[in-house]
């Protein structure tokens, strides 16, 4: 039976990291201020925000690692302040741009993080080692020294550490960062296979990988939470439905006429090379979904060279919340 | 897809205190530093240390007696014990000052905090492996090629007063360590904690020329107020300076649990 088993009080709390109104002060400086958040059970979250928006700062108050100046929360039903060495035992944490001893090997390293959970040097450790090295893709190198191990290398043993005790909950601080293009797919990969059994709560600006894995996303902007909801909601768009028009022609009239309708909200005009874009945003999908092109086909001297529902992208989602963010303040 | 373990292992109580203490030590002894690191201290001690032991014997007695008025294995093992307070106070703020900041700065600390171990456990293997450690290199091993070397030019040393003097040196080591490591929690420059350390160390072997109770505030004099064990000679104030040197030991080692515990990581 594991521990979360064994603990009615960890059953009982659905989401894995629930904060309130945490904060941290540095003197003036506010590094996380206010945040809450929830990050539910099994899920991969992607901790979104700019340099120095209070994401690694975030991550140490979840460990414990740092005081909150106010606030706090549970993780895995655990106080965050009062019961941190008991929610340590059932996380597992990659640091960003982690050194480790250079006269030690991927294995000895391993073996020294599994010490702090479990008891020692019994075949069962031994051979779960093992399978955590083949895991991160290390077992060629296991019992080389670190010393002379490249960023990726580094990357998957720290990944590896991680997952020596079998977390409930995986916190990684850019795990995909400074990886090649086949490290970073690996990287990815190891945490969609994760998925079923552990929360990932992971920080990135990688905004493509954030998009790849994640079921929800949060951004955070100078120590404030911007937007926290499912990736497919915030994909979605603020507007609601969105088409994306180019049309070759003099637009006006068919413009007027779009503008008119009751089920549009607004039209987004853009110059494009002698076209014109439009992004027809509407309150109602399925009839927009009829009449849009027909209504624009009308006029005869038009021509529709694209016609689509326009899919946002997560990097345009956050440069328009953190923009919108600098903008409010 | 890949596979992911499932197996339950038997997990060890991560509640105590000092739950992880046994596995901190052994990395601190094991793997911190390479084998060929400890070589070379080993080489760096045994001839600095008992060279001059060496030296000394070899030398012709009324020489000896031009300088210091005493037997030439009383001034022998004067200079032994001599050259051990000098290098402590050079290298031991010098091995250890990096022991917590290196760890702090590039971010192990908290990668080992982050697993279920306490700040206290942390902190205190830290400081006794370093003081195991050269203790092992500069009073354990230099105690044995000291005695050795005496057997060696026909001298025979007493026993159980050059076991109890080794002994405060020890008690020398682990203050001194534990002064380095308590500057370290309070700083995050290795210049301050070398300078301050080494300062005091030195500093106070300087002053105590002209206020000779000094030493008793800062005992670096201990394993030469011991000398006598070992001669046979009076041994004046010995208790007051290892009654200074364990007062202030623990001291230094509370403070810097207090303030490494506030330490933000």
């Amino acid at each position: 039976m594991t521990e979360s088993q064994e603990n009615p009080k960890e059953s009982e709390s659905h989401a894995a990291i629930e904060i309130h109104g945490l904060s941290k002060a540095f003197g003036d400086f506010y590094a996380v201020k206010g945040l809450s958040l929830q990050v539910p059970r099994n899920t991969v979250f992607a901790f979104l925000g700019p340099n120095g928006a209070g994401k690694t700062t975030t991550i140490k108050l979840l460990l414990g690692l740092t005081r909150p100046t106010s606030g706090g929360g549970t993780i895995l039903g655990h106080d965050l302040t009062m019961e941190n060495k008991r929610i340590r035992s059932r996380v597992g944490y990659m640091a960003q741009n982690q050194q480790y001893s250079q006269n030690m090997t991927p294995r000895q390293i391993l073996r020294f993080a599994a010490r702090f959970f479990y008891q020692v040097d019994s075949d069962q450790l031994e051979s779960k080692i093992n399978r955590v090295l083949h895991l991160a893709g290390l077992d060629r190198m296991a019992d080389r020294k670190t010393k002379g191990f490249s960023g990726g290398e580094r990357q998957r043993l720290g990944i590896a550490q991680a997952l020596i005790n079998d977390p409930d909950l995986l916190i990684l601080d850019e795990p995909a960062a400074g990886l090649d293009p086949q490290g970073r797919e690996d990287v990815l990969d190891l945490m969609q296979s994760l998925r079923s059994r552990a929360t990932i709560f992971y920080s990135t600006h990688i905004l493509d990988d954030a998009q790849r894995v994640s079921d929800r996303v949060a951004i955070l902007n100078k120590g404030s939470l911007v937007a926290s909801a499912p990736l497919s909601e915030l994909l979605a768009g603020a507007e609601g439905t969105v088409y994306a028009v180019t049309i070759r022609g003099n637009p006006q009239r068919a413009r007027d006429l779009i503008t008119g309708q009751p089920w549009v909200n607004s039209v987004q005009t853009m110059e494009q090379n002698g076209r014109t874009k439009w992004l027809v945003s509407v309150r109602d999908e399925t009839v927009a979904e009829e009449e849009l092109l027909r209504l624009i086909l009308r006029d005869r001297s038009l021509s529709v060279c694209e016609f689509g529902m326009k899919k946002y992208e997560l990097e345009e989602i956050f440069l328009r919340l953190v923009e919108d963010d600098r903008s409010d303040n | 897809m890949i596979e992911v373990t499932t197996e339950v292992t038997a997990r060890t109580n991560t509640e105590p205190w000092y739950a992880g203490t046994k596995n901190l030590i052994n990395r601190e002894l094991r793997y911190e530093r390479s084998a060929m690191y400890w070589i070379q201290q080993l080489l760096i001690w045994t001839f600095l240390a008992n060279g001059f032991v060496v030296l000394f014997l070899s030398l012709p007695a009324d020489m000896i007696a031009e300088v210091l008025p005493l037997p030439q294995d009383t001034f022998s093992l004067l200079m032994f014990f001599n050259m051990l307070v000098l290098l402590f106070s050079i290298f031991i703020p010098v091995l250890l000052q990096g022991i917590v900041i290196d760890e702090k700065l590039s971010g192990t600390a908290a990668w080992i905090l982050s697993k279920p171990v306490s700040k206290k456990a942390y902190l205190l293997s830290k400081l006794t492996a370093g003081i195991l450690a050269i203790m092992g290199v500069s009073v354990v091993i230099q105690g044995v090629i000291a005695y050795g070397i005496f057997i060696g030019y026909g001298y025979t040393l007493n026993i159980p007063g050059f076991l109890m003097n080794l002994g405060l040196t020890g008690i020398l080591v682990a203050y001194i360590a534990s002064l380095t490591v308590m500057i370290g929690t309070l700083t995050t420059s290795r210049g301050k904690v070398l300078a301050v350390a080494i300062g005091l160390t030195l500093g106070s072997q300087i002053v105590a020329r002209f206020f000779p109770l000094v030493l008793f505030l800062i005992p670096c004099s201990l394993p030469l107020a011991g000398l006598g064990l070992v001669t046979g000679d009076s041994v004046l104030g010995l208790d007051w300076m290892l009654l200074s040197a364990s007062v202030q030991t623990v001291m230094f080692v509370l403070i810097s649990l207090f303030v490494f515990d506030r330490t933000e990581l």
